[in-house]
């Protein structure tokens, strides 16, 4: 997934508990893509400027310089966004969306590829100032890592009972190489059976029963460009409805709001997308 | 001839038998289609030769023009020159075979250096306004049958082809043969040629067909195919004869009486209706005055009314061919709807396989007659700008197109076996479902079903060997029994 976000020029969003890898992934994925990294941890008093860098005065030089903040990396681990406060939230959104920051009047361009990796925790929701909407819809996908399962788990413990495995990974490319690579995600064909495929999935979010706010047309690209970049990235130059299949529970997800007779019915909007998905018929009829 | 289906077996010298019947089926179906053509090209060339060339010209001889042209492009074609420098080749081969046809159909007595016939169709073409001469229609209808020759020799023989090929004939040789009759000319081989164009047609239909190996044609448990052939044949010729004995002059005069006698009775019983109703005797009505006579005309403004010859004859040449472009859509119409009824009939049918490729004819007549028009029009370098580029085929290619008729075909059969694929199932989801219940055909399905995600989803193409991989999975596969649920 996070290759994908990476190809679509996107970013994730990963509700999990403690303790699940997060941090660990992200660094794990910087690394072996040759890739700054850099994390924010995210507490109420954080400021913008904590994240975006701030303008000091060199008394050696004389000059106000510019000291960039975490935000300026090629990966970036927002541990906990929820905590910070919506004005520091902004900031951060406003850098996913624009791939550029604004300090004192100075706009700077972000490193390219620019990927962040948001998480907040689904259980101590006191005192956390949840993303209102319209930000989620911002994120190209929302994954959860969950727990791994007992052969993961042994696996993990195996791994990290010597030294830390991240030291030894090694970079198979770098920032440049996956730029490229993201120019060329656009090539992979899209059949029109297939983006119609996508725009019924999203209407349906639209029209189901449950749903208060279904999915927006920006849900649409991002599916039809994460789709492009798994087919990508499973070596195809196309995409096949499997693809979108895969895709359509994160990258749509987290842009509905159920209504609260679904909620009382312990129904989540990923129950809602599997039923979506078993009743849009995918396209295979007969071409003549 | 040979049993096919005793050829399918794998094997290093049965491939050898296959491939070598492969061959001789190409060169048969080749046949066909050249038959099925060379026919209502007869029809054609009958009526022409008659109404424009008084009936001078021996049509059987300038036939021969279509299979030449056919055989010289096959020749010149195994040459692997630039496309350019080939089609130069073959249109000084077909100029120098005109001339030729125009001195043997024309000038038979003159000498071979005499220029006489070498001038005759220049001159034929600067008279072209005032009359239509022999010479004209020989390099017309020359170009017509070297391009058609041409044509086929590249185009594709497989069983789209041949629906076409019959489609498109069969049309063309009804309204010739409307047009005859109209015209009163005398064609005395029509039942000859018409008979000829169902037996081409019929067998490039079957062999083309069980070529592609999906036809019950292609199954050894069903018998003889081509003994089955030649009695529908048979049974048609027969039913033919049977009726033109029944319908004798006397018959349809029998039968034009009755008709005459059931319409006066009807003008009878209408009279005899308005007869009950009284009616007042009509005073005598006065007579209109005599119409003043008309002023004789100015001779100066005839003169300048009167058109052109040139343009008269222009403006008839295109209402005839209005004409017949009306005709041949009625026709089109009429035979599509034909043709609707048997594929719904047949699809009822238990086995057959029914494949359709709607506005596969139209879409090569249209580009055929804008490629004719821009031919036509470069000549005087006007190339408007909707000629200019072939309008892209809304239609997928052959090879996709079998692709996905085997693959509707594996879903069909699959359904008809109690395991339909559930409409949100991609045909990779429904492959792993498959997969479990036919593990014994688990890596044919699992090409097929790879094949027609690339073909449907992608933009390639398969080649002539997936092709074949791709219909030997498909009868491996039909073969294989489901396991059965405990």
């Amino acid at each position: 997934m996070v290759l994908v976000a990476l190809l679509c020029k996107g970013h994730i969003l990963i509700e999990d508990v403690p303790g699940t890898g997060k941090t660990v992934m992200a660094r794990a994925a910087a690394r072996s893509l040759g890739c700054d990294f850099k994390r924010i941890q995210c507490t109420p008093d954080l400021l913008p400027s904590d994240a975006t860098g701030i303008h000091y005065f060199n008394q050696k030089t004389s000059e106000f310089e510019f000291r960039p903040g975490p935000l300026v990396s090629n990966i970036v681990l927002v541990d906990e966004i929820n905590r910070a406060t919506p004005r520091t939230q902004s900031c951060l959104l406003e850098c996913m969306q624009e791939q550029q920051l604004t300090v004192d009047l100075e706009t700077i361009s972000l490193p390219q590829p620019f990927l962040i990796i948001a998480t907040q925790n689904p259980i101590e929701l006191e005192g956390t100032f949840p993303l209102p909407e319209a930000q989620l819809d911002r994120f190209l996908l929302k994954i959860s890592l969950g727990y791994p399962s007992e052969d993961e788990e042994d696996i993990i413990l195996s791994r990290f009972q010597q030294d830390n495995p991240l030291d030894t990974l090694t970079s198979v490319t770098n920032a440049s190489e996956l730029v490229k690579l993201q120019e060329l995600r656009p090539k992979v064909h899209i059949d029109k059976s297939i983006r119609r495929y996508i725009i019924a999935i999203t209407r349906a979010t639209r029209e189901h029963h449950d749903i208060k706010l279904g999915a927006s047309p920006r849900a649409s690209l991002g599916l039809n460009l994460a789709s492009q970049a798994l087919a990508a990235i499973r070596g195809r130059s196309y995409i096949i409805p499997d693809d979108v299949k895969y895709l359509a529970i994160p990258a749509l997800a987290h842009r509905l709001i159920i209504k609260t007779r679904a909620r009382l019915k312990s129904k989540t909007t990923e129950d809602i997308l599997r039923e979506i998905l078993e009743t849009i018929p995918v396209p295979v009829e007969e071409t003549t | 001839m040979a049993k096919y289906h005793a050829a399918r077996q794998t094997g290093n010298g049965r491939g050898r038998e296959i491939a070598v019947k492969t061959d001789r089926y190409q060169i048969i179906a080749n046949i066909t289609f050249l038959g099925m053509e060379g026919c209502w090209l007869y029809a054609i060339m009958h009526l022409l030769n008659v109404k424009s060339a008084g009936g001078i010209l021996s049509v059987p001889l300038f036939i021969t023009l279509y299979p030449l042209s056919f055989i010289v492009s096959k020749l010149v074609a195994r040459l692997q020159w630039h496309k350019s420098y080939l089609q130069t080749i073959n249109w000084v081969i077909w100029l120098a075979v005109m001339l030729l046809m125009v001195k043997m159909q024309l000038f038979g007595d003159a000498g071979f250096f005499s220029p006489v016939w070498l001038n005759a169709v220049p001159q034929a073409i600067k008279r072209i306004f005032f009359s239509f001469e022999p010479a004209l229609l020989i390099l017309l209808c020359s170009i017509l049958f070297w391009w058609l020759g041409q044509r086929m020799a590249h185009i594709r023989i497989d069983f789209a082809g041949a629906i076409g090929e019959f489609q498109f004939g069969l049309i063309i040789m009804l309204s010739t043969f409307f047009v005859i009759h109209q015209m009163g000319v005398d064609f005395s081989g029509s039942i000859a040629v018409a008979i000829a164009f169902v037996i081409f047609a019929l067998l490039g239909l079957s062999i083309t067909h069980a070529r592609e190996g999906k036809s019950w044609l292609a199954e050894p448990t069903r018998g003889h195919w081509s003994s089955i052939l030649v009695i529908c044949i048979v049974v048609s010729l027969l039913t033919g004869l049977l009726i033109t004995s029944l319908v004798t002059p006397d018959f349809l005069e029998m039968v034009l009486r009755g008709l005459k006698w059931i319409w006066n009775s009807i003008i009878e019983a209408i009279l005899f209706i308005i007869g009950l109703f009284p009616s007042s005797d009509p005073e005598p009505a006065e007579l209109p005055p005599a119409p003043a006579p008309i002023a004789p005309i100015d001779k100066e403004f005839m003169r300048v009314s009167l058109i052109p010859e040139w343009l008269r004859q222009g403006i008839r040449v295109t209402l005839v061919f209005v004409f017949l472009a009306g005709c041949v859509i009625a026709l089109w119409q009429v035979s599509s709807q034909i043709l609707d009824w048997m594929r719904n009939r047949l699809k009822g049918s238990g086995d057959a396989e029914i494949t359709t490729i709607h506005g596969a004819l139209k879409d090569d007549l249209i580009n055929f007659l804008k490629r004719i028009l821009l031919k036509g029009l470069s000549i005087f370098e006007f190339r408007p700008a909707f000629l200019k580029s072939r309008k892209k085929s809304n239609l997928p290619p052959l090879e996709a197109v079998s692709v996905h008729q085997v693959y509707h075909q594996f879903l069909h059969w699959a359904a008809k076996k109690g395991h339909p694929r559930e409409t949100h199932q991609t045909p990779n989801e429904y492959f792993y479902t498959m997969a479990n219940l036919l593990p014994e055909a688990e890596a044919e399905m699992g090409f097929l079903t790879q094949l027609y995600v690339s073909t449907r989803y992608g933009l390639s193409l398969p080649g002539e060997n997936e092709l074949h991989k791709l219909r030997q999975s498909w009868q491996y596969v039909k073969r294989c029994h489901f396991k059965k649920e405990l």
